[in-house]
């Protein structure tokens, strides 16, 4: 049984839920409120340009805050549900890899990601054309795509965390408010020079200000990169490992 | 080649012991039931077969293959209930026989036929007892199994299901289908299993042909 069966089978299942389309529409409100509050308090002379393409994008409140929140809940019903309701029972006694289960769950979960941060951006930028961002817009369309990238890619080790504590526990709300925490944690951590370094929340914030500056380095911006992806990689060994090892009492 | 190898199986939870030294065998085209009151380790003994738990010690084989060691390779051709039915709450019957059915890449129609089921448009969430277990029947038939490992597959079911379900499984083991269940009620022993092993708080009291077996002397819920 193939993994692409199974990304089908958690697609099916992740669209099927209605969180997924609260989740939606609570990310589009808030970028909708977020709009108007820049709109309604622009500068005079300074409301052009990039900078003001990013604020209405929700790069910093939005983005930054809200997604990781949808990616830590949907994760943690991916699993918890699963696990509280007996179905991870069913599936489990078909032939699949518990590390398959765990891989097509991550997948799901990064094309739903991006479903929901393009969607954002699709509705900010409609708004921003009709109301307030100048010409040549269009021309940073192509940053905007990979600094979403990578704020998604960041939600990724939030998720593959997610799965390792679901290993332990089958407590939704522990699950997400550990989550919740692990993600705080490393914002704090972001702060403190001697290890911000190994924190994968600042290479995601170091990418986007790459993107942003508009003259990327390309080493850095691949360092960034890789630092993310050992997270996501490590995160996804460490639950696979554990799930493989747990007895499935539910 | 037998169908299931079980050998000196024991499964202990903190310390505690669920089964106690298991050794059996199924041959395969039979009917193999496992009879005992509850808590006497017959959905464990299924959840070690299955791999959903792993033996404290011992081996369990399936086909030949280590269930242990090769979970995946083992559960090929193998349908399974195990525990309580579990499904998707927000699809309907049909939807979650689907869902299953496009991930073994088997036909979901074909047993939607041949475990009558009626209800296919209902929702999970508002089926019966009945019907969740009739479904769960069908996800393990789905695929055409060589082997069926059944919880309880005709345990707490109206009447009417209860007969369908039996008349079912005969008729697969017809088909050459190996069907090895459990149950706490005598009746589905006689009724069904050509061999039968007799549990009791963890540890085998009987094992052989039920033709053999002095059914009439056990204490379980007839």
């Amino acid at each position: 049984m193939n993994l692409l069966n199974l990304l089908k089978f958690e697609i099916k299942k992740l669209f099927k839920q209605k969180i997924a389309y609260i989740a939606l529409t609570l990310a589009i409100l808030l970028s909708i409120i977020h709009f108007l509050l820049n709109f309604v308090n622009r500068p005079a002379d300074a409301y052009s340009g990039f900078n003001v393409l990013l604020d209405n994008l929700q790069i910093h409140t939005v983005v930054l805050f809200t997604l990781p929140i949808i990616a830590i809940l949907m994760a943690v019903w991916s699993v918890s549900e699963e696990f509280s309701t007996g179905t991870i029972r069913t599936l489990m006694t078909k032939p699949v890899k518990r590390e398959n289960i765990i891989v097509s769950k991550l997948l799901a979960l990064l094309l739903y990601m991006c479903f929901v941060s393009y969607t954002i951006m699709g509705v900010s930028f409609l708004l921003g054309l009709r109301w307030g961002y100048g010409e040549g817009v269009i021309s940073f369309v192509p940053s905007l795509l990979l600094m979403y990238f990578e704020y998604i890619l960041g939600t990724m080790v939030l998720v593959a965390f997610t799965f390792v504590v679901a290993s332990f526990t089958t407590n939704t709300v522990v699950t997400a408010l550990i989550s919740l925490g692990f993600h705080r944690v490393f914002l704090v951590l972001e702060f403190f020079t001697q290890v911000q370094k190994f924190t994968f929340s600042y290479h995601v914030s170091n990418s986007v200000q790459l993107l942003m500056a508009r003259s990327i380095d390309f080493r850095q911006a691949y360092q960034s990169l890789a630092v993310v992806l050992i997270y996501i990689l490590a995160f996804l060994l460490l639950a696979s490992t554990l799930w493989d090892r747990r007895d499935i009492t539910t | 080649m037998a169908a299931i190898t079980c050998e000196s199986v024991t499964k202990t939870f903190k310390e505690t012991p669920v089964l106690h030294d298991i050794t059996m065998e199924v041959e395969e085209n039979t009917i193999f039931g496992v009879l005992g009151p509850d808590g006497s380790g017959k959905t464990t003994l299924l959840r070690l077969l299955t791999g959903l738990l792993k033996p404290t010690s011992g081996s369990l084989h399936l086909f030949d293959t280590d269930v242990s060691k090769d979970t995946v390779h083992a559960l090929q051709g193998v349908g399974c209930l195990v525990g309580e039915p579990a499904f998707y709450r927000n699809f309907t019957a049909e939807e979650n026989l689907h869902l299953f059915a496009d991930l073994l890449g088997a036909d979901a129609d074909e047993v939607v036929q041949s475990c009558g089921i009626t209800f296919q448009n209902t929702l999970v969430k508002y089926l019966t007892y009945t019907q969740k277990k009739q479904l769960a029947i069908a996800t393990a038939l789905l695929g055409n199994p060589r082997l069926l490992l059944l919880d309880e597959p005709v345990s707490n079911l109206d009447a009417a299901v209860r007969s369908q379900v039996k008349n079912l499984l005969q008729s697969e083991a017809e088909k050459e289908t190996t069907i090895f269940f459990t149950t706490s009620n005598l009746h589905d022993i006689k009724d069904l299993a050509a061999h039968a092993l007799i549990l009791k708080e963890g540890e085998p009291t009987a094992c052989g042909p039920v033709k053999t077996l002095d059914l009439n002397t056990l204490e379980v819920n007839t």
